[in-house]
């Protein structure tokens, strides 16, 4: 999937004009704002959850902060059990390695689990591009994958489409003799899937945690179609990004149930797979050979910026879209990539940069919701200010365009009249004076300049002739002691048998 | 330099902390599980369960549970409780096929893909979550307990842990060479809810799951 994030504003207001998406998100967030708080209780009230929430949060950072020893040691022990691991440090590299791997094993139909990084790479299109036939398993991935979209959530790819929908793409796309009943929509994908499954010589898959302990893949999935990749082709390939790495099993299952929880409200998933190789030499089923490729992809990069580390917590549950207000109101296609809603704010800027993903984190309203919720406790503001800092100032490790000439020096000159009070006020004077020429029925519209973007959507009063300090000041020298005494002694701010007196 | 030492070469060196798993903090971990947490918990994911007494009520559960299904053909596992259970010969009462999957390659293939139930036994139950751990190997094969639409796991009950946690304490005693190639913990059925947010039960693994558990005594 080619990453479009520059096309952010033209997409959103497009989407924001799609008012039966922004009702369903909206119904949505509200069930699942109910249905995910009833799954934490599990861990008790919000004291406990926020315990096991700050625990989970640690073995991240833990992990986060041990990354090259993980990895090398995950490397290791992966290795020991019959795991071959290839390291790729872009999509292009990763691209390559599976090429390779597809021609050494004649490889024409290949089957997939969902995996985000999959899509990060743009795999399917490389891959039909080598004429090898492309099939994901996830139901909702399967629909998308017909569609041409991106994913809408990270849980559920086609959360967004209604039943007609499905069914209109399904009969056009898959020539599914044409139903709206879901059961049997299912039944049909489940038919068709089954034999590309069955035929498959390559299974690709994500992982969700990979045990530096053991060398083991951790894999989580309701449908069945993880284990059919993992199970029946000749051939294995998962594919993991360097943050997936994670200290031990016990470390694993602590962060495994809360991100079960927080994805679908669920303790387990239906199936929970921890891969430790490929098949042994006794064994009839699983794969004869299997590959792990560790995918960098520009993380390494952001690693050595340690407010970026905190990013690299995420756990993909998806959780912080349902809380975010951007994404409730415009959806995922603005963000232009596989990843949307905040998690889109905090990785797309690392993995593509912050001059092509600006109005990822400058759409942000900073409200903290999605920090408030997430599992691992990832700061999100405090991320996007980061990133919003970076793109002004610019660092070795994320270079950005310069800012024109005309921005820095009004900055420059806002920056000598704040600093100023008695030209602060005067230029405060002269501004509301100028802006009140443009007043038409008591409100302010429209303004010409650098600030006619902002009052294409907002509003503003007649500004009055005196601010608020001159209209206080002016008031308050009016006033007799007794009076000043009692207003301060309402407020607090004298204690009672004090008396104001006259600076 | 290759790709993966300008990777290390990039993330540097991991500093000098304290590794700061939880896996001290779990050691006190009750292992034994409940019996009655986990039939609650396996019967709320959608499993179908059930207790015997004895092997012979076993049996009649197994054979109920053929006939009551219209099966056709079964496969069941190498395992020596299967064997010990005479599923074979339940099956071969009912007239139904039953393949131990003793062959290689694509006749064994074959017989999974065609196969109406599976029936495994499995090395672990999670009480906490209603779970089935399975181990593969070369008598509990993977695609066993995926491939046919109905799923018939058979237990003992001092296989039940407590939590997951139990699960990661026992895996993590096991030495390298011992190790399975993979483990699955099954909670339920394979379930979607992608169309729209319908439930559809049995997306692509079993659409079924029973669980006998053998009791104790």
């Amino acid at each position: 999937m080619k990453a479009h994030p520059e096309d952010f504003k033209r997409t959103a207001l497009q989407e924001l004009r799609n008012e039966h998406q922004r009702s369903f998100l909206s119904q949505m967030s509200a069930l699942n704002r109910v249905r995910r708080g009833q799954a934490m209780e599990f861990f008790g009230d919000l004291k406990d959850q926020s315990h096991v929430r700050e625990k989970a949060a640690q073995i991240k950072i833990n992990a986060i902060n041990r990354l090259p020893d993980l990895l090398a040691e995950f490397e290791l022990n992966a290795t020991q059990n019959g795991v071959q691991v290839l390291w790729a440090e872009d999509a292009a590299e990763a691209n390559q390695l599976i090429e390779s791997l597809v021609k050494q094993y004649a490889v024409k139909i290949v089957t997939k689990g969902k995996s985000m990084l999959s899509e990060e790479i743009d795999l399917n299109n490389c891959l039909e591009d080598l004429g090898v036939s492309v099939f994901e398993g996830d139901l909702g991935e399967f629909i998308v994958q017909q569609r041409g979209t991106p994913p809408f959530h990270i849980v559920g790819p086609a959360i967004n489409l209604s039943v007609p929908e499905i069914a209109a793409l399904l009969h056009e796309k898959v020539k599914m003799p044409y139903t709206e009943d879901p059961l049997q929509m299912a039944d049909f994908v489940r038919d068709y899937l089954r034999q590309k499954f069955e035929n498959a010589e390559m299974g690709i898959s994500g992982v969700n945690f990979a045990i530096a302990s053991s060398g083991s893949l951790l894999l989580v999935e309701n449908e069945g179609n993880i284990r059919w990749v993992t199970s029946a082709p000749r051939v294995q390939v998962s594919l993991m990004s360097i943050d997936k790495v994670c200290p031990t099993l016990e470390d694993a299952m602590q962060l495994l149930s809360l991100l079960t929880l927080n994805c679908t409200s669920q303790l387990m998933t239906s199936y929970t797979s921890i891969i430790n190789g490929p098949r042994k030499a006794e064994e009839l089923d699983g794969p004869e050979a299997m590959y792990v490729i560790i995918i960098d992809n520009g993380r390494s990069l952001a690693y050595a910026d340690e407010e970026c580390r905190d990013a690299m917590r995420c756990i993909r549950c998806g959780r912080c879209l349902w809380v975010c207000p951007i994404w409730l109101r415009v959806g995922a296609y603005p963000y232009g990539w596989c990843y949307s809603g905040p998690l889109a704010s905090i990785l797309s800027p690392l993995l593509l940069g912050l001059d092509q993903t600006q109005d990822l984190y400058e759409a942000c309203t900073l409200c903290g919701a999605c920090q408030e919720i997430c599992p691992v406790k990832i700061p999100h503001p405090e991320l996007i200010e980061h990133y919003r800092q970076l793109k002004k100032t610019g660092s070795s490790t994320f270079p950005t365009k310069p800012v024109s000439l005309i921005e820095k020096i009004g900055f420059r000159l806002w920056a000598k009249v704040v600093l100023q009070t008695k030209l602060y006020q005067k230029s405060l004077t002269l501004v509301s004076t100028i802006m009140n020429l443009f007043t038409r029925d008591g409100y302010i519209r429209h303004l010409p300049g650098p600030v006619k973007g902002w009052f294409g959507c907002r509003d503003l009063p007649h500004l009055p002739k005196a601010s608020f300090h001159q209209r206080w000041k002016k008031e308050w020298k009016s006033q007799s002691l007794q009076a000043k005494t009692k207003v301060l002694k309402n407020q607090a701010i004298l204690r009672e048998g004090d008396s104001y007196e006259q600076p | 330099m290759n790709s993966r030492s300008r990777i290390f070469a990039r993330l540097g060196k991991s500093p000098a902390i304290p590794c700061n798993s939880i896996a001290e903090q779990n050691k006190a971990i009750p292992l034994k599980g409940e019996l009655n947490l986990f039939l609650e918990k396996a019967k709320g994911v959608g499993a179908a369960v059930a207790t015997a007494q004895n092997l012979n009520e076993l049996r009649s559960l197994i054979a109920d549970t053929i006939v009551a299904n219209k099966t056709r053909s079964v496969v069941i596992t190498a395992e020596d409780l299967i064997s010990d259970l005479g599923v074979a010969e339940i099956a071969g009462e009912q007239g139904v096929a039953c393949d131990i999957c003793s062959s290689s390659g694509e006749e064994y293939r074959k017989q999974v893909f065609k196969a109406d139930i599976g029936i495994s036994a499995c090395t672990h139950a999670i009480a906490e979550s209603g779970s089935v751990v399975i181990c593969h190997n070369q008598y509990n094969r993977r695609l066993m307990s995926l491939a046919p639409a109905h799923h018939l796991c058979i237990l003992k009950e001092e296989q039940i842990l407590a939590n997951r946690f139990s699960l990661a304490a026992i895996l993590n005693e096991q030495k390298h060479q011992e190790k399975f190639s993979a483990i699955t913990i099954i909670t339920g059925v394979s379930r979607s809810a992608d169309i729209a947010q319908h439930t559809i039960l049995g997306m692509h693994g079993p659409r079924k799951i029973s669980i006998f558990v053998l009791l104790a005594n």
